[in-house]
């Protein structure tokens, strides 16, 4: 699936609105929510997935724990208090841009 | 069909398929491991029939051309900012203890006046700035060793987080160090007076390098040390 420039740049909204909604997910879990939500349709890339969630670990937006599941040590990810105020914001200026960008696609723009 | 969980010998063959894609680091392999085995348990359930061979090949072929390497890279990229945050705010809990802080000041007050005093009584031949500048590299070093062994990170592979620690401060030392180690430099009473306070700012560096090394190294050993087991109970 090729990787939509859209979703791309709204990827760390999207892991903060997960985590937000979840309260904590392990990497595989947030792939498999964003495709089960979006039924297919939606596809985070590992490549994709792991230098975001590590850039808003850099940011002091998320934070870990491990825990022994299954036999392997699986890393969950949680937002911080900071993770927390930033969600909102975030999600708020995606809305906002998702609005905009829907009334230049459905009007009828014409020179003049 | 019901959930597919991987048994540890399967587990096993998993940690075996990483290395074969040439990451051999417990903690990165612990990193890829756990989504990895997500995917091979997602395609073994959808398949059935799969083989643990084909359901990992295939599950390696889902992550793309670069394979594991993005996550690899973001962990390493990663650890290393985390570590040079905390190297950071053990430098300032350092400087801020009065203890180590004299410690450091000692220790540059007693290279001060050795060198000086070998200076003022003609031992330079025995203890020159550049025998002291050796002796200072060659504390390095040991002390590099000895952190090293406390530690033990010598589990076949470099560990990212005692890399991030040891690597951090240690070329502010070498500077100060290598602008003096000149050999052969003439003993002018300002180039003697240069290389003495140069000297003394090194001792007092060193040290505090040595205490802020120590307590990152603590901290980075321990969250370490927890992979380092869970990765050998796998393999045992």
């Amino acid at each position: 699936m090729e990787p939509n420039p859209v979703i791309k740049g709204s990827l760390t909204t999207i892991i903060l609105k997960l985590l937000g909604e979840s309260g904590r997910m392990y990497g595989y879990e947030m792939t498999r929510a964003v495709r089960d939500v979006t039924k297919n349709k939606m596809d985070i890339t590992e490549a994709a997935l792991y230098p975001a969630l590590h850039k808003l670990l850099d940011e002091g937006l998320l934070e870990t724990t491990s825990e022994i599941v299954d036999g392997r040590m699986r890393k969950y990810y949680s937002l911080t208090k900071k993770g927390k105020k930033e969600t909102v914001f975030k999600v708020n200026a995606l809305k906002e841009a998702l609005e905009s960008l829907s009334i230049i696609l459905n009007s009828n723009l014409s020179n003049g | 069909m019901d959930k597919v969980t991987l048994n540890k010998e399967q587990l096993f063959r998993l940690i075996g398929f990483i290395e074969k894609r040439g990451f051999h680091t417990p903690l990165v392999i612990v990193e890829i491991l756990d989504h990895f085995a997500c995917k091979v348990e997602e395609k073994m359930k959808a398949g059935p029939k799969l083989t643990l061979d084909e359901a990992m090949a295939a599950a390696h072929y889902d992550f793309g051309v670069m394979g594991f390497a993005p996550i690899a890279t973001a962990f390493e990229a990663n650890v290393k900012k985390k570590y040079k945050t905390i190297y950071r705010d053990e430098r300032k809990k350092v400087l801020a203890n009065p203890v180590y802080v004299l410690v450091a000041l000692l220790t540059a007050f007693l290279f001060y006046k050795g060198y000086n005093w070998a200076e003022m009584n003609n031992y330079r031949h025995l203890f020159g700035f550049n025998d002291v500048a050796f002796l200072l590299y060659l504390a390095m070093l040991t002390a590099i060793v000895s952190v090293l062994l406390k530690f033990k990170p010598n589990r076949k592979q470099p560990d990212p987080i005692i890399a991030a620690i040891i690597y951090r401060d240690w070329w502010v030392f070498m500077l100060i160090v290598g602008i003096s180690f000149q050999p052969g430099r003439p003993g002018s009473a300002r180039g003697l007076m240069f290389i003495s306070v140069a000297g003394t700012i090194a001792a007092f560096c060193f040290v505090i390098c040595m205490f802020t090394m120590y307590a990152a190294m603590k901290k980075g050993y321990k969250e370490s040390l927890i992979v380092h087991d869970y990765f050998k109970s796998i393999q045992e």
